[in-house]
């Protein structure tokens, strides 16, 4: 131990070695070394270190070889004439710097969310070797696979190593006087052996030992037994099972697609577990290692049909590995599509930063052309001035890089809040942090740095020194213009994009989606209710506040299972399946959805529980001329069809509306939720009135409800999330125009201070002047505006073809667009404007 | 012949001081010992570079130890011309002196 104590650090010592030829190497290194170990000894390992780095780092500087071939003395000359130009020209460093700095932060914050989009999951050591099993129905693919496959998978298939089951919902659990409803999963024993989720107490293999385990998170085993041991503790799940608490897991990371709250054995399901073939369980395989997936896919794709005996339903089963189920769905646009454009803005934005620099950079070229000149009568070679200039954007993009850390660590939280996301910055425990953070500071230092460095080196000193500056219109300024109007030309883009998503959103919101969500309460029955639910039923609606009440088994926007149907008429060998929905009585009346052929389900007719009520899409499917009265069934169920109901959004309108039939939920099993319509008087009165009486009917039970139109809105979260974050992005980017802009504005009105003077001396009002001046970045903002538009048509089609249903790209949103930017440039440029204009033309003539 | 610099002399005086021992890190605490100046190791190995084109002093290569990280020592020692340059410094300090008997201060 104590050798390696004393021996300096690697690095140190190949450093000497690589940059010192021999001699130099030996000694120093050599000297070095002996004394590092002598300062171990004597002030401790710490304080050596800082000794022996500050000996390597002057030793290298002054190293008289080294020294002269990399220019020691002019690097020192170059510093402190870049710190002179920083001071000198506050307001260009300023603009430089802060625009380098949030598009830096910007490019950074983006970054974070798209390596936490890319993490999902990976923290399984078995990631790349889970598969879910996926069937697909009609040509829609599902997650939920049959109960009973998983065993017979298993067996059938040696691929197959582990095979797990996962049925997750919500569990009312009781402890105590503690109830709570929590996400808790059933699955089988070998769950913990294919997913990496760390037990803090127990084991992976006795943990799911008897068929009354349960295993909590920390979290939620934190909030039933508070500080005490919750090994051995029973809790009481839905009022019917007594589990103990075998294992307790370390909190699910945010980043994985599993979220739970406790996980209990799937033999709690019975015998129904292990023999129905109905879609309830996630299922997810660990294949062994070197499978080929195209042979297995192919052997396991009839694998349903062949044991699911029942219909002569086509279903096809695909796998799917665990790496796609966060950024790709299943059916439809894949998530990823948004890691691509938030990356492209992210890229985007930094390019608009780095323009803002070569434009200033080349527009002042003029101050810095008598250097530059200078430098090159007293020697200075072409290569010379290109390392000057770019190291000067290396310094300023280093320095823009500081000011960019401090904004991430200052927005980090309102960013996490509006991404739903935890975030850190944890630069020192992340190697590709590091190295995505460099790759910032190279790309920005390069792009904004060389076309400034090779175009001021490119002057002629002679030209320069007799004329005393540039000759106006030099090379820069065709390129500025094109700078200018691509720097807006995305901006612009940007802008559109914006008002287009919040339009979708809005147009989302307020679609007429054929049932009424507002004012519906949904109350989650528990057994209790769901027993006493007539009574309760009746009891409610006493109240005047109480328009209308009803039940079903699912929320509208997850309508029901897929089932296959049949009907009057229909060709035998036909396989359709159809959404099937279980309701009560007055469903119709409450959601406010419109029958427009018969009737709704009434009491007065007993036989309504066989009788069937359709949507329009699923009359369509059948074809079906008059269809009252007409015979329909599914599964062996037969009834008649007594209404048609019209067409309504359940799953977001990313999607197409599907069929949906109706049938009484009396027929098989019973409600899970209870709809109230209320009115718009009292509305928590009502509420409270609604827990009062909840409480009255389920005493042992919680009392949970929410708004029919926010489980909508749920459904648009993504979607939301997005807009929002993007929105902030389009302001980072006008800001960040704009700031280029006002920094143009200043140089020509600097440039022009004379010619301004003059113009008033002979009469020009103050809006000739302003006119005479914004005249050429107006031309610049109509070039990026008929530019951007056709682009932004483009990519917002694109964007907006995901949605089933989509709002019109009307062609205000390109005026107002168009319009916005030219307003604020305007401003910007007028900001700087004025004030040279309403300055006393004698000082400005006196100027220089 | 130029003058030696201060540096020059320093080292060249501590390296006389160190006999046989003279090398990197003795000549540096010596030189500490002596003017209470710490030289980094860049400074102290660019001024012996210079000594050694002007043939004042030469190099001896020591042994090898672990302790060195493998690296030999590099022994110096004076040359006569070193020794020649050495004196007339000290000479030229004592005829500037000289003449202002009790000038030394603490």
């Amino acid at each position: 131990m104590a050798r390696s104590k004393g021996r300096p650090p690697k690095l140190g010592q190949k450093l000497l070695s690589f940059l010192a030829h021999y001699e130099w190497e030996y000694s120093v290194s050599g000297d070095c070394s002996e004394e590092f170990r002598e300062r171990v000894m004597e002030e401790g390992r710490s304080r050596a270190l800082l000794w022996y780095w500050g000996q390597v780092i002057f030793s290298l500087a002054t190293y008289s070889k080294l020294s002269a071939s990399i220019g020691v003395a002019m690097l020192k000359n170059y510093l402190k004439i870049t710190w002179r130009n920083i001071r000198n020209n506050k307001i260009y460093s300023f603009i430089n710097i802060m625009g380098l700095a949030v598009g830096m932060a910007t490019c950074i914050l983006i970054l974070l969310w798209v390596q936490d989009e890319l993490s999902y999951d990976k923290f399984h050591e078995n990631y790349s070797d889970i598969y879910m099993t996926i069937p697909e129905l009609q040509g829609t693919k599902y997650y939920s696979n049959p109960l009973a496959l998983a065993a017979v998978f298993k067996g059938q298939y040696p691929e197959v190593r582990q095979i797990t089951r996962f049925c997750s919902r919500f569990w009312l659990m009781k402890y105590g006087d503690r109830i709570y409803n929590e996400r808790g999963a059933l699955v089988d024993d070998d769950f913990l052996k294919i997913f990496t989720f760390p037990l803090i107490e127990g084991t992976p293999e006795t943990v799911f030992a008897s068929r009354e385990s349960i295993v909590l998170t920390e979290r939620a085993a934190a909030k039933f037994f508070g500080s005490q041991n919750p090994i051995g503790k029973s809790l009481l799940i839905d009022n019917d099972n007594e589990l103990i608490v075998t294992g307790i897991l370390k909190d699910i990371p945010k980043n994985s697609h599993l979220q739970f709250d406790f996980l209990a054995s799937m033999r709690l399901m019975g015998e129904r577990g292990d023999t129905s073939w109905s879609y309830e369980a996630r299922t997810y395989a660990l294949l062994e290692k070197n499978v080929s997936l195209q042979d297995f896919a192919d052997k396991i794709s009839g694998f349903v049909m062949e044991h699911d005996k029942r219909t002569n339903q086509r279903v096809i089963l695909h796998i799917q590995p665990l790496s796609k189920v966060h950024l790709y769905s299943l059916n439809g646009t894949d998530p990823i599509l948004y890691v691509y454009i938030f990356l492209t803005i992210a890229i985007a934005i930094l390019i608009i930063a780095c323009i803002n620099f070569v434009n200033l950079t080349t527009a002042r070229s003029n101050t810095r052309a008598k250097e530059i000149g200078m430098r090159k009568v007293v020697g200075a070679e072409r290569a010379d001035i290109v390392r000057q200039f770019i190291g000067e954007s290396f310094i300023l993009s280093a320095l823009a890089f500081l000011v960019a850390m401090g904004l991430v660590y200052l927005f980090l939280p309102a960013f996490n809040r509006i991404a739903e996301k935890q975030l850190t910055l944890n630069i020192a425990g992340n190697g590709s942090t590091l190295f995505f953070l460099a790759g910032i500071i190279l790309f920005t230092g390069l792009a904004s740095g060389s076309y400034p460095a090779f175009m001021l080196s490119s002057f002629r000193p002679t030209n320069i020194l007799r004329r005393g500056k540039l000759q106006s219109g030099s090379g820069g300024f065709v390129l500025r213009k094109i700078l200018v109007v691509s720097q807006f030309t995305a901006t612009i883009v940007l802008i559109i994009g914006t008002i287009v998503m919040y339009k979708q959103l809005n147009f989302i919101r307020n679609k007429d989606i054929g049932l009424d969500r507002d004012r519906v309460v949904v109350i989650s029955m528990n057994t209790e209710i769901r027993e006493a639910y007539k009574a309760f039923k009746n009891e409610i609606k006493q109240n005047p506040n109480v328009i209308n009440v009803t039940a079903a088994r699912r929320i509208p926007t997850n309508i029901g299972h897929m089932n296959p149907v049949y009907w009057q008429g229909k060709g035998p060998e036909d396989y359709v399946t159809m959404t099937d929905a279980s309701v009560d009585y007055d469903y119709f009346e409450t959601l406010g959805m419109q029958i427009i052929q018969g009737r709704s389900f009434s009491e007065e007719y007993a036989t309504d529980v066989e009788n069937y009520v359709l949507n329009e899409e699923a009359l369509r499917m059948t074809g079906l001329e008059s269809p009252i009265g007409k015979m329909f069934s599914c599964w062996e169920d037969e009834g008649k069809i007594i209404g048609i109901v019209k067409n309504f959004h359940t799953s977001s309108l990313h999607s197409e509306i599907g069929p949906v039939i109706f049938t009484l939920s009396q027929r098989h099993g019973s409600h899970s939720y209870i709809f109230v319509k209320i009115s718009p008087n009292d509305i928590s009165g009502t509420i409270s009135y609604l827990e009062k009486k909840a409480g009255e009917f389920a005493p042992n039970n919680l009392f949970e409800y929410t708004f029919l139109d926010d489980e909508f809105n749920r459904q648009y979260g993504n979607d939301q999330r997005r807009g929002e974050i993007y929105k902030y992005f389009t302001f980072l980017a006008i800001f960040i125009s704009c700031l280029g802009l006002f920094g143009m504005a200043s140089f020509t009105a600097e440039q022009r201070t004379k010619e301004i003077g003059i113009r008033k001396v002979l009469g020009a009002s103050l809006a000739d002047i302003i006119a005479l001046i914004s005249k050429d970045f107006v031309v610049l903002l109509f070039v990026s505006n008929v530019i951007a538009w056709p682009i932004a048509y483009y990519l917002m089609n694109r964007l907006l073809n995901n949605y089933a249903y989509r709002t019109s790209i009307a062609v205000w949103v390109f005026i107002v667009a168009g319009m916005m930017a030219v307003f604020i440039a305007l401003f910007t440029v007028c900001l700087k404007i004025v004030r040279a204009a309403l300055s006393n033309p004698v000082n400005s003539l006196r100027y220089e | 012949m130029k003058e030696l610099t201060l540096l020059e002399q320093m080292i060249l005086a501590a390296i006389i001081a160190l006999k046989e021992n003279a090398y990197g890190v003795t000549i540096r605490k010596r030189v500490a010992k002596m003017t209470g100046r710490r030289l980094m190791y860049g400074t102290l190995y660019n001024a012996l570079d210079q000594l050694t084109r002007k043939g004042y002093v030469t190099k001896t290569k020591g042994t090898s130890s672990s302790a060195r990280g493998g690296r030999p020592r590099i022994y110096y020692a004076l040359t006569s011309e070193g020794m020649s340059a050495l004196r007339a410094s000290y000479n030229l300090h004592c005829a500037i002196w000289e003449s202002l008997p009790g000038f030394r201060g603490d």
